[in-house]
């Protein structure tokens, strides 16, 4: 669908990110696309190291057709960059990997050798492609379609309602976060120059009105579904609709028969 | 049909009713019923009476009858009731449940038994009508202000209920999309034999009704003209002194949201210290765009923005906001403080202004004048709406910035509130600062200098600039 005023390429907001209709991962079904992600979490920590790194490449090539911005990687990096910081931790200081050649002992038993750096790396480089599969999933679905997923999956209405609770809720609190933020800086909160006991403040402030607006939200959410005469676990949740392809259907297939495969060795 | 009869509904927090009724009112299908009163006057709560969220989410004490279609309200569930009411609460806002157009306007639809073909096609015809199918994939809160008020009407109407009741539908709303709701509620009403009851503000244009009534103190009575002095617009008797130097200059401004929805289109302003500029558009021009970009919330992606004299590029957000401050249009994400007090003095506190004992005097006189001081310690979620954006009016002001970015600063105040604070920004005014205020046309006051439109992104001048 365009849109006059934006020369065609209209972008929607996700989850998190905003992502392009136009991009190629769009094409694909969420269902196709959850099924990958799927197998990526669970294949990615026991193939080899040349094909972890091969569904890098793969992926850092779909996140280039999907048109992912930038943008979205900074909003993750944090995350990432403390994950990876406890793994070095982790191996550093409490890790007991014999291969290589040693290098120091700690008193408290744990040792470093030329290896601790390899597998170091090795674990880092598979949580890093789980990551960014996660990233990628979540870029290129909106809730509501995951929702008419797991309806058209026929789970139970309970399942469904949670489901889409969570999802929804979170959507809006982020967007009302984001609102909150946007009137802080019209106030003149700099986030980049700030005392620490400004700083205490401030974080008393945003901590106040988002709880505030969770808050309200969560009491307006039990008026609006009554005043749309929903009832939870009953009323179907989405009209939205799946198309599928045989695209879609080879994808999963493929996934299946790779996940069965690791499974049984 | 909706009956009342003998009814009072008091707030366990009050110990007058919030809203009164002695004798009955039968309104028929078929009918437009307008109810006016001030704000504060018991509208929303008459609202809420009869859609049922009192008593089933707010409590206090009821008595009387309210018989829908004859039957008593207690002798009907919840869910009987809701499909013969709809409605739409003024702060609508707070009833978004999903995270796009489309999905929000088919939520309605979707607990009537339909199959899901039909409801999309007819949501597809509705938005159209609406003017929103081409926003269909938003987020609802990356709508404007008044279309995200037509979206909350047009997704319960959707519903096609026989009673459906409006609190203050036309707020957000430009002259066009008025007319456009009068037509479309007329036609719901008497084409399809619904009542519809409209709560409107004192002041608002309501001869399109069948039945008039007024609500004063909560009570609920036949209507009663008031003064003319209403139906004019509130004219400002300003001496114009020689011209000042110049405050705020903008030059080709555009703007494009991250979902490639193209907000400004060049802009180009020129804000002459001590004036009072008013920016008025349709929904949806990218008058509130303009002002979040001027106040440094948004950065443009081509433009330049001088205050001062001086290029904001740079600026650290705390030097800016000491000398510009905005009021935004939505009014909730505003409310950052747990006590009325503390909101009204955190912006001059963020800005590191030194408080002393005239100004503070000052803050009191005005939280007294609009009867906020006396529930200073109180939670501002507990004030109408439109207090709430009176008290931010204040906060700001107490800020003493040297221009005040105002978005829609009187769209959900009542006549009188509105002229409490034109009466403040005008003395604002002639201290020597400068207002930048937007209006989606429709408001009595024009106490502006100065008025400049906003056609899809760019601005033009009007008659009254070039005099
Ligand atoms: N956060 C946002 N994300 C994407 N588009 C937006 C956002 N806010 C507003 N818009 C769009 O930008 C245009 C201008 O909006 P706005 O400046 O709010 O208009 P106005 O205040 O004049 O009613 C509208 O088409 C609106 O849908
Ligand atoms: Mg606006």
């Amino acid at each position: 669908m365009g849109c006059p005023s934006c020369g065609g390429d209209f972008r929607i907001k996700g989850m998190l990110f905003y992502f392009s209709e136009r991009s190629l991962l769009r094409k694909i079904n969420p269902c196709a696309l959850l099924s990958t992600l799927i197998m990526v979490n669970l294949i990615s920590f026991y193939v080899s190291r040349g094909v972890v790194i091969a569904t890098m490449v793969l992926m850092i090539g779909s996140a280039w057709v999907s048109k992912l911005e930038l943008r979205t990687w900074r909003l993750i990096l944090p995350l990432m960059t403390g994950f990876l910081f406890i793994i070095t931790i982790g191996y550093f200081f409490f890790s007991q990997i014999s291969s290589g050649v040693m290098l120091w002992k700690y008193p408290w038993g744990d040792f470093v050798t030329t290896g601790t750096f390899i597998a170091m790396m090795d674990v880092a480089l598979r949580y890093l492609v789980c990551a960014m599969a996660t990233v990628l999933f979540l870029a290129n679905v909106r809730e509501s379609e995951l929702i008419a997923l797991f309806q058209s999956l026929r789970f139970p209405g309970l399942v469904l309602w949670t489901f889409a609770l969570i999802f929804r809720s979170v959507g809006l609190l982020v967007s009302d976060f984001e609102r909150i933020i946007e009137v802080l800086r019209g106030r003149g909160v700099g986030f980049r120059k700030t005392s620490l006991p400004e700083g205490f403040t401030l974080l008393r402030n945003i901590l106040w009105a988002f709880m505030v607006s969770a808050f309200v939200r969560m009491d307006g959410l039990n008026q609006t579904l009554y005043l749309r005469g929903i009832r939870k676990p009953i009323t179907p949740i989405t009209t939205r609709k799946l198309s599928w392809t045989w695209l879609d259907i080879g994808i999963i297939l493929f996934n299946l028969l790779i996940i069965l495969w690791f499974l049984r060795n | 049909m909706l009956e009342l009869e003998d009814c009072s509904f008091t707030y366990p927090s009050m110990r007058v009713p919030a809203f009164r009724l002695s004798g009955s009112v039968r309104w028929k299908c078929g009918e437009v019923v307008v109810v006016s009163g001030e704000c504060g006057s018991g509208k929303t709560t008459l609202a809420k009476l009869i859609s049922g969220i009192i008593p089933l989410f707010e409590a206090g004490v009821f008595e009387g009858d309210i018989r829908i279609n004859g039957k008593l309200i207690n002798q009907l569930t919840p869910e009987e009731r809701i499909k013969l009411v709809g409605c739409v609460l003024e702060d609508s806002d707070l009833h978004i449940f999903t995270t796009s157009v489309w999905d929000e306007m088919t939520l309605g639809s979707l607990s009537l038994n339909k199959d899901a073909e039909e409801i999309a096609g007819q949501s597809e015809r509705e938005l159209q009508s609406w003017q929103l199918l081409e926003k269909k994939e938003k987020h609802p809160l990356e709508l404007s202000g008044g279309e995200r008020q037509r979206l909350a009407i047009a997704s319960i109407m959707a519903r096609s209920p026989k009673i459906m009741v409006l609190d203050n539908p036309f707020s957000q709303l430009d002259m066009r999309n008025r007319q456009s709701l009068r037509e479309k509620l007329i036609k719901y009403a008497h084409g399809g034999n619904n009542l519809v009851v409209l709560l409107l503000p004192e002041g608002e244009q309501a001869d399109f009704a069948d039945r008039l009534f007024s609500l004063e103190g909560g009570e609920l009575q036949p209507f009663r003209p008031h003064g003319d002095v209403h139906s004019e617009t509130l004219q400002r008797s300003r001496n114009k002194s020689q011209p000042e130097s110049v405050v705020l200059t903008a030059e080709s401004l555009e703007f494009v949201y991250p979902d490639n929805t193209k907000a400004l289109n060049g802009v180009n302003l020129e804000i002459r210290k001590g004036t009072w500029v008013t920016i008025t558009g349709e929904n949806g021009s990218g008058k509130s765009t303009l002002l979040k970009i001027l106040a440094g919330v948004l950065q443009p992606q081509k433009g330049k923005i001088w205050l001062n004299g001086k290029d904001v590029k740079g600026w650290l957000t705390k030097e800016r906001a000491r000398i510009m401050q905005m009021l935004f249009q939505d009014i909730n994400p505003q409310v950052l403080c747990p006590t009325i007090w503390e909101l009204s003095i955190l912006p001059s506190k963020i800005v590191g202004q030194i408080s002393d004992k005239s100004r503070e005097n000052n803050l009191k006189k005005c939280l007294e004048s609009s009867e906020l001081y006396n529930r200073k310690d109180s939670d501002p979620f507990n004030l109408r709406i439109s207090e709430r954006q009176l008290l931010l009016l204040i906060s700001l002001l107490f800020a003493a910035p040297l221009v005040l970015l105002l978005d829609e600063p009187f769209s959900r105040m009542s006549r009188r509130e509105q002229e409490i604070a034109a009466l403040w920004l005008n003395e604002f005014c002639e201290e020597g600062g400068t207002i930048l205020c937007t209006s989606h046309g429709g408001l009595p006051i024009r106490w502006h200098d100065i008025e400049f439109r906003m056609v899809d992104g760019c601005l033009v001048e009007t008659e009254m600039t070039k005099k």
